[in-house]
């Protein structure tokens, strides 16, 4: 059954519902205790170290496919990037995200048969490994790494054509 | 079934480890039924399957991303549940996007890097504090008047407002308030 809202000029103001505690019988303070949020917390941190093997495994490949300049990879590195970059927002790589989030930017609006530039790839993709790795020490390498890479995109782009 | 057994919360991100550690965060916690779709297109097919009560939704997907999914929830003509809550996560918190995700009739805004404290503090909100549905020609979502001050003198935004009256209201409780 469609609930659609027709709309008009006519403001409608429909009140509080108290649908959800209803269906929990109770306020959510009352289930979602500190001894819930610690257990919450510890399957987080469970994710970590994972997440990040994940992270080079990934970057990994971005190079690899890259330096192999095989047909129709751009979707695949695309989506490796795009992975990096959700994971790095997760992991609170703010540095790592912006690089990974440079290379998608490189492979936007590309079409699928697009061959990215080897050096570049390979380039960022060890300048993100890098980041990650140091992330939490020295943020000045990581920013000065991001600013490299988007300087070094830029002149990509300019080069093929692409801006 | 009562407790948090009974909630069926919809996870919709295009990345799958993102997705996972929300599905793992909310199972772990007792979240009854947990789905997961990868983008707004999927999410509205799970949706239609069977109507969440709460939906945790990335902002950056593609085809089709949280801000054009959760307008689609809110107003399309064959939207399975337009008052749904929505949480949306994003790493972008700019004030503009966090405009912007208030404009598209998101109940709650979750920064990334997600922690389970804010998740959870999050579907607390939309459980323990909902907030009154609003549908006007430019806005269907939760009021986004957070807040709801005493002193409050204007300007008056809403057509059904009668600023006549609220000023009387006000006047009324100034004295009120100077009496007690």
């Amino acid at each position: 059954m469609a609930y659609a809202l027709s709309i008009s000029e006519t403001p409608e103001i429909f009140p509080r519902s108290f649908m959800l505690q209803q269906k929990i019988g109770g306020k959510a303070t009352s289930f979602i205790t500190p001894e819930l949020i610690l257990l919450a917390e510890a399957i987080l941190e469970q994710f970590m170290p994972p997440l990040q093997d994940q992270v080079k495994t990934r970057l990994k490949s971005i190079s690899k496919l890259a330096r192999e300049r095989k047909e129709n990879i751009r979707d695949e590195v695309w989506y490796h990037a795009h992975e990096v970059r959700g994971v790095a927002a997760n992991a609170g790589f703010v540095n790592l995200g912006r690089i990974a989030d440079l290379i998608c930017k490189y492979l936007d609006n590309a079409p699928s048969d697009f061959k990215p530039d080897a050096n570049l790839l390979t380039t960022v993709a060890v300048a993100a490994l890098f980041t990650m790795q140091n992330e939490n020490k020295d943020s000045a390498i990581g920013e000065e790494l991001v600013r490299d890479c988007e300087i070094a995109i830029a002149i990509q782009l300019a080069s093929e054509r692409r801006v | 079934m009562a407790g948090l057994g009974s909630i069926h919360v919809l996870v919709v991100d295009d990345n799958a480890h993102m997705r996972s550690i929300v599905v793992a965060i909310l199972r772990g916690i007792g979240i009854g039924t947990v789905k997961e779709a990868c983008d707004g297109a999927d999410a509205f097919e799970v949706m239609r399957a069977g109507v969440p009560d709460v939906v945790i939704c990335d902002l950056n997907m593609d085809p089709i991303d949280g801000l054009d999914f959760s307008k689609m929830v809110r107003t399309a003509a064959d939207s399975p549940f337009p008052f749904v809550p929505i949480i949306m996560m994003t790493g972008h918190t700019e004030r503009s996007k966090v405009e912007a995700v208030r404009d598209a009739g998101v109940n709650e805004f979750l920064a990334k890097p997600i922690s389970a404290r804010t998740l959870m503090d999050r579907i607390i909100a939309v459980i323990d504090r909902p907030r009154p549905f609003i549908k006007t020609a430019s806005y269907v979502g939760p009021c986004r008047r957070r807040t709801n001050p005493k002193d409050f003198a204007g300007p008056w935004r809403r057509k059904t407002d009668d600023p006549e009256a609220e000023k009387a209201k006000l006047a009324a409780n100034k004295t009120e308030k100077a009496e007690t």
